[in-house]
């Protein structure tokens, strides 16, 4: 049968569960339960085994595989996929292809670029430091990997490991007492695992534990991402609204069905959510909860701490919502706002889901859009509001809907506030442009040289030595918006990052020192200065100088006004700096190895690349003091108190964290 | 009626607990208490050198003896001297958990003893089928070092052993208990302030600012880590070949495994192509987190009792292991017919037996910094190289700190008798051994300490 007889589809369509359907196995939610994934078409082996992921369902408790799905099984494809069921590993496996595909194609459609898998691994076989950029082809999925409650993604093996348990043998809510729950059958679930694999590709370095922020920025932005999935369902949203009657934010319906159902399906500690969401008045009646902004000062556990920035979000979501569909609601009930008793109308619902389902789409693209626009390393909440607002004013200018002021109104509710902003406005909290805020002109001039230097071929010419390497760069520059295949994208990308950080490294180093400071890097000794209460409590610290930084990104993109459709250029280029403090002479002797503390700091620089402007710069200057005992005083309070070594997963981050 | 307690901290060379306490009240004859006994790893010789030297000690007088739990490290020196000890009256303190009668001691023991039985089973199918594997071996070796201070937990010899020794006497105490230690002439009183009475603090292990959900939660996720390991059982004991009816059907009909068709081979070999992405050790690590939940459990039952010395109000507070949950548990225990509660016992304790040989988890906070008496001395029974070798968290530094802010530097240990400042900045030093004025220290026929003899008047 030859394939050129047909033109190859745009999409396909799988069915699949929309929530666990071990907490919904109920006569109301049997109909919305079944859903259609709509993910791009690719061609897939079996497994599936496709671009981007090989699902390789492989089960250690029995030393064996169970048989893959072939999603090109004219059975198979004659009806969108198998039929739900439980008892079918090939549904499973059918499952998660359609979810994690999905979650990739929003993340894809937010950034304009592709989705990259990269490990960095060791090349030097002698054990010694040779650290090597590798491309991996596909993140593995493993649908049973385990027999346990729990399910996470493993950044060394690039993998999304789910297990399978019984569930305990007492009633607890919907579930069946003894019965098989699959974590891998859970959208909840899935969804948040892949925004771990996919957050981690894009920020490496969030995963380090330097500020009470990250860990819980991990897990709140996989949840934000997985609850805002949940409106990608027309059906879903329709068969909330009517059923809340319109009401898609209020307690009773965010207890019934939404925060309950994602609170128990991704296991007890995900309470978190719910418990930011709702709370019990003095009546025993559950109402919305009444934003606390003195939490974000007082709660430190990384999972309640996640909890309130996805309460955030979510509050921006239903602030949203009620402004967006008032009138609608007016024309509904003659003027009065208040709509009659019973059923709602079915056309009312239908404009109601579009609204809330809008409204869900807009928010997860800025959310992940703001992922541009975060600093390299030692991410707060407070930075990722600024990069939510530079993001989305980068994207639409005129937010005639007001999605930035609901955001900022939320997010001040709640108390994220950044330190550093004077007006809690979208002026100030958008990054600075660096115009705004170097004094330096000459600097800042010498760093635009570099820059035009590096990417400029005009500029080259008009200088007595030139770029030797420009046309290279140009060529790569050009194969990575042309290329369709990620292996050549990485491979390009890591290129341009070699030649970008060289060049750099040259300029800053031999022709205009110091300049580095703008990117957040210093290449000399540098003093740190603690004040404390007492003169006795002064604290000084020094780091070497240290010429080595690394460009871990560099990566051109092309931006689309959805208004006036015109495109921009710009380059993502991400510095970071290591510098190494001896902290022997101080309080925090006896706490870390050698007594070498490790701090980071760099930026993200963001240029337009019609004129070869800095747009951004969003550092963390590795010369902060403040930084660095923050980061310091951060780090002896919170030496990781269960022993790792005794969980066995020390190499297993998210899997610890996950159980507790 | 003035009362002169010594509290005597016995060397182990090794990780365990072993305290002898000696009143002497006017005109009364001497009482002993002999708080745990035990070691970490196996310690014969050394058990019978220190059980002889409590034999001479106490003499013909009464000795009662308080296990606060059934751990290695504070019940193994009844297992290997029980010999010498025998022949003295004696009396044995358990907590109300250990009484037969008690419900909650029997749903603990029941767990526990579910536990350790699948526990050596699934050991015994890692060794079979895992058995040069590196990666399990290390998890194994971890596992033991948590189990090790559980062995013998269940049926074990030195139980009975110390229920022969005491001629079954045996008292059960439950918090809320006050009593006159007899012998004393009403100079001395005990108050038992733990293990909690109800099941939901007993199993808060962790401590956390804001934990939502507390102790129901965790007998929950026990339950729930009871079931993973039951399942990691069968699939364990399927793995010889023949699958049992269960083990046919789950987690899916047989029909499902791969019988080599040329698709599964594809992904079979994609699968060996990458031995570091393979899976097959992974689901074992819940091995490591049963260990660790049963020891913080075990450790959780610890009997915690309080002497006053009545006259001075002076306060010795010996905690066995217990973590937060016991301690929390101290703040609602009410005492009959006193003003008396467990603040109250904190703030005047002058003597503090160091909670799980100074685990981060096994002293609450809150409870050090009420114990504001300028004469406190902290006993920290400890061994930092088995402590070390086995990557256990005690004496982390912000907990010795704690130790040093709250004692003004009076911290003794069993294995150093004081706590070096090296690796601390301090504003003032820990106190050295001639610094203290109540401290004597009785060498053994080596010429290193046997044991640390603090006396306090009261």
């Amino acid at each position: 049968m030859s394939k050129m007889n047909y033109p190859q589809p745009f999409f396909r369509k799988l069915k699949g569960y929309a929530f666990d359907p071990s907490f919904s196995a109920t006569l109301a939610k049997r109909e919305v339960n079944e859903v259609l994934y709509k993910i791009k078409w690719e061609d897939t082996k079996p497994g599936p085994v496709g671009e981007y992921i090989a699902v390789i369902d492989y089960d250690p408790s029995k030393r064996r595989f169970y048989e893959p799905i072939n999603l090109h099984h004219e059975l198979v494809l004659a009806d969108y996929g198998m039929e739900l069921s439980e008892g079918d590993p090939r549904f499973h496996q059918q499952q998660v292809y359609a979810v994690i595909m999905s979650v990739i194609n929003q993340f894809e459609r937010a950034l304009g670029r592709k989705v990259i898998w990269s490990k960095i691994t060791n090349a030097d076989p002698a054990g010694g430091k040779l650290y090597k950029h590798e491309f991996i082809p596909q993140l593995w999925v493993y649908p049973h990997a385990m027999r346990q409650q729990n399910a996470y993604y493993s950044p060394a093996k690039n993998a999304l490991m789910f297990g399978y348990f019984q569930a305990a043998h007492n009633w607890n809510g919907n579930n069946v007492p003894g019965a098989t729950v699959f974590t891998c059958l859970s959208p909840d679930i899935i969804a948040h695992e892949t925004t771990h694999a996919i957050l981690h590709s894009i920020h490496p370095y969030l995963m380090n534990d330097t500020n009470q922020d990250m860990l819980a920025f991990h897990e709140a932005f996989s949840d934000i991402i997985a609850l805002l999935q949940r409106f990608t369902f027309r059906s879903v949203v329709e068969d909330q609204i009517r059923s809340s009657r319109g009401d898609l934010v209020s307690a009773e319906n965010l207890l019934g069905d939404l925060a309950i159902q994602f609170g128990q399906a991704v296991s007890g500690n995900r309470r978190a959510l719910r418990s930011f969401l709702v709370e019990k008045d003095e009546h025993g009646n559950w109402k919305n909860i009444t934003p606390d902004p003195s939490l974000y000062h007082t709660i430190t556990d990384p999972h309640s701490r996640g909890g309130i920035l996805v309460a955030a979000i979510f509050d921006a979501f239903a602030r949203l919502y009620k402004f967006n569909v008032a009138d609608l609601i007016r024309l509904a009930s003659n003027g009065s706002g208040i709509l009659g008793q019973g059923e709602i109308d079915p056309d009312l619902v239908k404009r109601l889901s579009k609204e809330a389902c809008h409204i869900a789409d807009q928010l997860m693209m800025i959310c992940i859009r703001a992922l541009d626009y975060c600093p390299p390393a030692d991410l707060t909440f407070g930075d990722y509001l600024r990069a939510i607002i530079t993001a989305d004013l980068a994207n639409d200018p005129d937010d005639d809907q007001g999605i930035r002021y609901a955001i900022m109104e939320s997010f001040r509710a709640w108390g994220i506030i950044p330190d550093e902003v004077n007006t809690f406005s979208v002026a100030a909290l958008k990054w600075e442009n660096p115009n705004e805020f170097f004094d330096d002109g000459s600097q800042l001039d010498s760093l635009i040289k570099t820059i035009k230097f590096a990417f400029d071929p005009e500029f080259s010419r008009t200088l007595n030595f030139s770029n030797t390497k420009i046309q290279e760069v140009l060529g790569a520059f050009e194969r990575i918006l042309r290329a369709n295949d990620r292996k050549i994208i990485f491979e390009q990308t890591q290129y341009l990052a070699a030649v970008v950080h060289d060049l750099f490294k040259m300029k800053m180093e031999i022709l205009d020192a110091g300049v580095e400071n703008l990117l957040g890097m210093k290449f000399d000794d540098i003093e740190y200065f603690h004040k404390g209460e007492q003169e006795s409590d002064n604290i000084r610290l020094r780091a070497p100088g240290r010429r080595v930084f690394q460009v871990y990104k560099c990566r051109p993109m092309i931006l689309t006004d959805p208004h006036t459709g015109n495109s921009r250029k710009v380059m993502l280029i991400m510095f970071l700096q290591k510098v190494n403090i001896d902290v022997s002479e101080t309080k925090y002797k006896g706490y870390f190895k050698d007594n070498t503390f490790v701090f980071r700091g760099g930026s993200s620089l963001i240029i337009d690349m019609a004129n070869y402007e800095i747009q951004y710069v969003i550092s963390k200057s590795i010369c902060s003091s403040a930084r660095l005992f923050r980061q310091l005083d951060f780090s002896i309070a919170n030496v990781s108190l269960d022993n790792n070594a005794l969980l066995m997963q020390d190499d297993e981050p998210f899997a610890s964290l996950h159980i507790h | 009626m003035s009362v002169t307690a010594t509290i005597r901290m016995y060397n182990q060379k090794n990780l365990g607990d072993c305290f002898l306490l000696k009143f002497q009240a006017e005109d009364q004859q001497d009482t002993y208490i002999l708080i745990d006994f035990g070691s970490y790893k196996s310690n014969e010789l050394r058990e019978h050198e220190i059980a002889s030297h409590i034999k001479t000690t106490v003499g013909d007088k009464k000795l009662t003896i308080v296990l606060t739990h059934q751990h290695k490290d504070h019940i193994s020196g009844f297992g290997t001297s029980n010999d010498i000890l025998k022949g003295l009256p004696k009396e044995l303190w358990l907590s109300f958990l250990d009484d037969e009668n008690s419900k909650q001691g029997k749903v603990i023991r029941e767990m526990t003893e579910k536990y350790w039985k699948k526990s050596a089973k699934v050991r015994q199918l890692l060794l079979k089928y895992f058995n040069t594997n590196a990666k399990v071996e290390q998890m194994l070796q971890a596992k033991e070092s948590l189990d090790l201070f559980a062995e013998g937990q269940i049926g074990g010899k030195e139980m009975s052993n110390l229920l022969d020794l005491v001629d079954h006497n045996v008292k059960f105490l439950t918090p809320g208990d006050s009593f006159f230690l007899p012998g004393t002439n009403d100079s001395v009183k005990v108050y038992v302030l733990g293990p909690p009475t109800d099941n939901v603090q007993l199993a808060k292990l962790n401590p956390r600012k804001d934990e939502e959900v507390t102790g129901l939660k965790s007998v929950m996720e026990f339950a729930q880590l009871d079931l993973s390991g039951t399942l990691m059982m069968d699939a364990l004991t399927a793995f010889d070949g023949e699958l049992s009816p269960k083990e046919n059907s789950f987690p899916f009909n047989k029909k499902y495994l791969s019988k080599g068709s040329p698709e599964s081979a594809e992904i079979k070999a994609l699968y060996q192509g990458e031995p570091d992405r393979k899976i097959d050790e992974d689901w074992l690590s819940e091995i490591g987190r049963m260990s660790l939940h049963m020891d913080k459990l075990t450790n959780n039952t610890s009997l915690v009792l309080a002497f006053e010395l009545v006259d001075s109000r002076k306060v010795l507070l010996f905690v066995g292991d217990a973590q937060i949950g016991n301690w929390q548990s101290w703040f609602d225990v009410k005492f009959k017919d006193t003003e008396v509660d467990g603040k109250d016992l904190l703030s005047r304790t002058v003597i503090y037996k160091a909670g799980h040989h100074s685990s981060h988890n096994a002293t609450l906070k809150q409870g050090l910094e009420m114990m504001n008496k300028k004469e406190l001395t902290i006993l920290v029974p400890v061994d930092e190289a088995v402590s070390n070798n086995h990557h256990f968290a005690m004496l982390r530094p912000e907990m010795v700190m704690g130790y040093h802010r709250q004692s003004l530097g009076r911290v003794l240990r069993s294995d150093t008798i004081v706590q070096s400042g090296n690796n601390f900045k301090l504003a003032y030093p820990f106190y050295s051994q001639e610094d203290f004025e109540n401290l004597k220290v009785i060498n053994d026929s080596e010429g290193s300490h046997l044991c640390l003899d603090l006396t306090i008047k009261g």
